[in-house]
């Protein structure tokens, strides 16, 4: 049936879409469903050389009906096949906009390491055209980050800040971190009582758990 | 150096001072992690410098190497490092490595070294509140940038130590090498001397053109000497007292909450909640030294009335604090009437309920009490009121008989708003609990299975690499690495109860109840299957299996077994008070934590009596000595010195050799 | 609006910047407002410098910033971006974050003094800032998302060539959200080409199709239902509210059709309405009234 393959592209799109909202894997993109998209296109090309075969047809014989509705239902296809298919590209990209915007526009070549949660984020996971467009968005955040507005960093908390000083428990053994404000010696399960500024960055990476 | 409590605010502003950086963390606060009146203690000066925005950080430690470790780690920003509950013992300067001069900072002008009232500035200063006794005398009297708070007892007891240690001090300075160099010649003369002297002493008359030759001699050799042998004496007799003092044995004799309250007290910053941590820190201490406890309750009575608002009206916000009637119970409220009686130490100790004639006298009391068992059998929660309201009644009328008498004392009770009320012991053992297991639901299986299979895990996967390469002592070292890790986890659950998280309180009372169950069951298996060894001069329990034996992995469990038995002891020994050594195995790492603990008084023993012959534990040195002596492989490093682990081979030969020394 | 005249005004007055109003999507209220002297005078008498921070009350100010930021975060649409107004605000910010910085190296040299009350101030106005850059976070943030979900709504509006001048994309956009939209289409449909458009047959290869049976661009949505306040209190030149009519009762209010019921309604001043978002939208851009 035309469409079959499409429909399966969207419920993969859905599936991640809610394991995300549930949070889980909230870094992790599943696979790029490579052949499925190749099948979809393939299954446009056949439609489209039908849709020729029966513009032609319709030329010489204009009241087949049954040459129209085929006409008809061949266009709904490819453009129904045309949604699903750009649906699941710009929900991953979606993904990744956000995976970035996460991780403070760092490079995740660079991230893989350093940060706790991203424990291994496989960038096989997806296709070469989204490799090219996370590089490039990522650089392009970069950009907008240490432009004018440089001051107010804008990947930082998103909700209201609180108190000044807050108790913050350390979750994982990460030896001396300079940030800005100072160095804190973060020693797994020692609590600290410090300014809410000075270790947001460190909250949103995981290494302190705000109490 | 020390100060006394009058001096205590002096300190704390000097904190203040030292670490109200605006840019960075500049205070750096390291607790015992196992124990309660530490974690009170830390907690009321955690809130006390947030009230000030100092930032701090705060590190529970398990034990001095890890303290050690940590220490080294520290970063150039912190200046102040406080230490609660561990570093009293251990001349921490040599221990953590300080190098007395490149601590001290600023120049040292000429000038400056002539005033002898100059305060020296440090990089890093360090604050020790402990309880411990023995103080260590160098953190004491040795060192300038140790500040060691005390509570009076080195102006009462120490001034003898005091002196001996800056004598020594003296004379080293004045003899310096020589005191080693002359010993050899200096040995000779003393016996040639002491012959002399024998010589003298029998043949007075005859010898006396000799005695004045060999005045003579003598005098003429050894006049230059004289002062040096003399001084030398000196030192070894100042080297005694000191080694008297040190050997005697340990205990607590203090408070930390208490100590912390009185400084809140100079400040004039105490309040419901803050006395609130000060008695569940001093409730703490009064299953393992009731005499401390005895002592500071009536101080503490006092704050409550003094604190005390004087409308009672019962609000939803509403924390009151009261005096009220409380029971050596265990955990009366919160489960049946039986079994608190039941698995209570105190009078399992009086009745002896671990065997039959035991409970047998137990049912005949509820029959007295006119109290159906059915009824002691419920929840109390459930319980008829009736029973409830008559309880204090038929307790006075009844207990007598038993011996049972002092069950009842004054507690505290804590009503919070509409939630409930408990009373201090409750809470007590509450974070006890949490202490021991930590606060997840099914923490209690975990222990059990966790244990086991991460070990399988941890042993498949690794154990195509490790088996050969890791040396037995590295393997052991991460098997109890990986599980003071999760005490230091647990640390945070007890932490988090103390802001008056109900939740979690709940879960800690259950494990409580489990807990104490294990104990008393572990009890019974030892009494009846008599595996308490009586040694003369103390007695012996090793547990080598036992379905509950991996809880008593935790030196918490472990000493809560040992109070269960040393109690039951202290009522039914006829002559003599003896000390108990317990040791259990743990099978995955192959070494027996072994615990010695100092005898105990009965209960409701003449206070004055008990305070004539204190009774110290004399295992801290014991240990230490025996394990040097026969080179046995032996972990002392909890900050309770008298708790140690010892690999499963050299226990025998160990406790051998500790019932030979007579040390104990 | 047919000709632009600000060239001509800047050439005027050579000390400062051409004053935009005109341009400016709501009219700025702090310059009609009375109880501040400078804003009262003319654009044409005096130069007002709009981005210089001291001229303009820094409450009116962050009452304004506050008024956009609920704005832009309950429209569906993508609201003027207030050009002057940020600029001042970013200006302050820059200038706070140094004064705070000589504060603290100050008591870090003088540490003998320093207890909580001494602290008090510096900590106030760095929670104060903190909040400040919240603020503007916030803000941006929630305008960029607008902007990545509408970017080929905009970008056609930009395109038609009867932009009313509010669609003129440097004028809805700060220069840096034009930039990030034009990249960010950019390599968006770099990868949607790559990844999809480049394979389907040629009449389907467009991303801004409108002929298939579902429009491909998404519009905002202009009936979504939003709550408003209405606070009036806008007045023309000529110092009245041209808009505000009495009611049956006489009380004020505006008056507002709603098409689809075809029925007149009146919104009193002071009162809080649940109302779809295209009744009011004139309203709103007007600083009538507000969303909440």
């Amino acid at each position: 049936m035309y469409g079959d393959l499409a429909n399966k592209l969207i419920l993969e799109a859905k599936r991640t879409q809610q394991l995300s909202q549930a949070g889980f894997n909230k870094q992790q993109l599943p696979v790029y469903q490579d052949e499925l998209v190749r099948g979809i296109l393939k299954e446009v090309g056949s439609l489209k050389k039908n849709v020729d075969y029966l513009r032609e047809q319709q030329l010489t014989d204009q009241d087949n009906k049954v040459a129209q509705c085929q006409y008809v239902v061949a266009m709904l296809s490819m453009e129904r096949n045309k949604r699903c298919l750009l649906a699941y590209q710009k929900m991953r990209s979606e993904m990744l906009d956000s995976m970035v915007w996460d991780n403070n526009g760092m490079e995740f070549s660079s991230a893989i390491s350093n940060h706790p949660n991203l424990s291994s984020f496989d960038s096989s996971v997806l296709s070469h055209a989204e490799q090219e467009y996370l590089k490039e968005y990522a650089q392009l955040l970069t950009e907008l980050k240490s432009g004018e507005l440089s001051e107010i960093d804008l990947t930082g908390m998103l909700q209201p800040p609180s108190d000044v000083f807050i108790d913050v428990r350390v979750l994982k053994d990460a030896g001396q971190i300079e940030t800005e404000y100072g160095v804190f010696n973060l020693i797994k399960d020692s609590q600290f009582f410090v300014r809410q500024s000075d270790v947001e960055r460190l909250i949103q990476q995981g290494y302190l758990q705000k109490i | 150096m020390y100060i006394g409590i009058a001096e205590f605010v002096g300190a704390y502003d000097k904190i203040l001072h030292r670490c109200s950086s605006h840019s960075s963390c500049q205070l750096v606060i390291f607790v015992s992690c196992l124990n309660i009146d530490a974690l009170c203690a830390s907690k009321m000066l955690s809130s006390l410098f947030k009230k000030q925005l100092v930032q701090s950080q705060l590190v529970p430690v398990f034990g001095y190497s890890e303290l050690k470790d940590h220490y080294q780690r520290l970063d150039e920003n912190i200046n102040s490092v406080i230490f609660v509950g561990c570093g009293g013992m251990v001349d921490l300067e040599s221990f953590l490595e300080i190098d007395p001069q490149e601590n001290t900072q600023g120049p040292l002008d000429e000038i400056q070294l002539d005033k002898t009232d100059v305060v020296q500035k440090f990089k890093k200063e360090i604050f020790v509140l402990d309880c411990h006794r023995p103080w260590n005398l160098d953190n004491l009297f040795g060192s300038q940038c140790i500040t060691c708070f005390d509570d009076g007892t080195v102006e009462e007891s120490l001034t003898e130590q005091k002196k001996a240690y800056y004598k020594l001090i003296e004379i080293e300075n004045e003899l310096g090498d020589e005191l080693d160099d002359d010993s050899d010649s200096e040995e000779e003369e003393d016996d040639r001397e002491t012959q002399n002297e024998d010589k003298d002493d029998d043949d007075d008359d005859d010898d006396d053109d000799d005695d004045v030759v060999l005045g003579k001699r003598s005098s003429d050799e050894l006049n230059p000497k004289k002062s040096h042998k003399q001084r030398k004496r000196e030192f070894h007799n100042l080297e005694k007292v000191l080694q008297e003092y040190y050997s005697q044995g340990s205990t607590v004799l203090n408070s930390l909450s208490v100590q912390i309250y009185s400084l809140l007290s100079g400040i004039g910053e105490t309040n419901l909640d803050y006395l609130w941590l000060c008695i569940l820190g001093v409730s703490s201490l009064d299953n393992s030294f009731p005499l401390v406890y005895n002592r500071l309750l009536p101080l503490l009575k006092d704050e409550v009335k003094r604190l005390t608002p004087s409308e009672k009206t019962k609000t939803p916000d509403s924390l009151n604090l009261e005096i009220r009637p409380d029971y050596s119970l265990f955990l009366l409220r919160h489960t049946s009437l039986y079994d608190s009686f039941y698995y209570s130490n105190y009078v399992n100790a009086k009745l002896s309920l671990w065997n039959e004639n035991g409970k047998k006298r137990l049912h005949k009391m509820f029959a007295r009490m006119g109290i159906p068992l059915s009824v002691t059998q419920e929840n109390w929660i459930y319980m008829d009121n009736n029973f409830k309201r008559d309880l204090g009644v038929l307790f006075d009328k009844n207990l007598d008989r038993y011996g049972l008498q002092d069950i009842v004392r004054d507690g505290f009770l804590r009503t919070f708003g509409y939630r409930g009320s408990i009373s201090a012991s409750e809470f007590v053992e509450s974070i006890t609990a949490l202490l021991e297991v930590g606060n997840a639901s099914n923490a209690l299986e975990n222990l059990t299975t966790a244990n086991v299979s991460q070990k399988d895990d941890t042993n498949q996967g690794d154990e195509e690499n490790r088996e050969y390469e890791e040396a037995e002592e590295q393997k052991i070292n991460r098997i109890l690495k990986t599980r003071q890790k999760k005490w230091i986890a647990n640390f945070w659950s007890s932490w988090d109860v103390l802001d008056n998280n109900m939740d979690i309180l709940s879960q800690g009372i259950k494990h409580a109840t489990f807990l104490q169950r294990s104990v008393f069951e572990t009890g019974v298996a030892i009494l009846e299957k008599r595996l308490v060894k009586h040694l003369r001069i103390y007695r012996l329990c090793v547990l080598q299996d036992g379905p509950d034996l991996h809880l008593y992995r935790n030196p918490l469990t472990l000493l809560r077994l040992g109070s269960w038995l040393i109690e039951y002891y202290a009522e039914n020994d006829e002559k003599q008070l003896l000390p108990l050594v317990l040791a259990t195995l743990d099978e995955t790492s192959d070494t027996y934590l072994c615990a010695g603990i100092a005898p105990r008084y009965p209960r409701g023993l003449d206070i004055l009596q008990q305070q004539q012959q204190k009774t110290l534990n004399n295992f801290t040195v014991a240990f230490q000595q025996i394990a040097a002596e026969t080179g046995a492989k032996v972990r002392i490093d909890n900050f309770e010195t008298s708790i140690i682990e010892i690999r499963k081979d050299d226990l025998q030969p160990f406790l051998e050799r500790l019932t030979l020394s007579g040390l104990i | 609006m047919s000709i632009d005249i600000d060239d001509i005004l800047a050439e005027l007055d050579r000390d400062t910047t051409a004053v935009e109003q005109n341009a400016s999507s709501y009219p700025d209220q702090s310059d009609r407002t009375q109880g501040n002297d400078v804003s009262q005078i003319r654009p044409a008498d005096k130069a007002v410098d709009p981005v210089a921070p001291t001229q303009f009350n820094k409450i009116d100010d962050y009452q304004k910033l506050i008024t956009h930021w609920k704005n832009e975060r309950m429209s569906p649409e993508l609201l003027p971006y207030p050009h002057h107004l940020m600029t001042r605000t970013l200006i302050r910010i820059q200038e706070r974050i140094e004064l705070i910085e000589t504060l603290s190296m100050g008591y870090l040299e003088d540490n003998q003094e320093l207890t909580v009350d001494s602290k008090l101030p510096l900590l106030c106005m760095e929670a104060e800032l903190e909040r400040l850059k919240f603020l503007v976070r916030s803000f941006i943030r929630c305008r960029l998302s607008k902007i990545d979900k509408y970017s080929i709504y905009l970008r056609q509006q930009s395109e038609l060539p009867n932009n009313a001048g509010l669609s003129r994309l440097d004028l809805l956009m700060s220069k840096e959200e034009v930039k990030y939209h034009m990249k960010h289409s950019d390599i968006l449909l770099k990868l949607f080409n790559n990844a999809v458009l480049k394979h389907l047959p040629e009449e389907l290869q467009a991303v801004n199709d409108t002929e298939g049976s579902i429009s491909m661009i998404d519009e905002p949505d202009w009936n979504k239902t939003v709550f408003i306040l209405v606070c009036g209190g806008v007045v023309d030149e000529s110092g009245i509210d041209s808009k505000l009519t009495t009611d049956d009762d006489g009380k004020h209010c505006y008056s507002v059709i709603i098409e689809d019921l075809n029925e007149e309604i009146y919104l009193l001043i002071g009162a809080v309405y649940v109302i779809r978002y295209s009744v009011i939208r004139d309203l709103m851009t007007e600083g009538r009234v507000v969303l909440i």
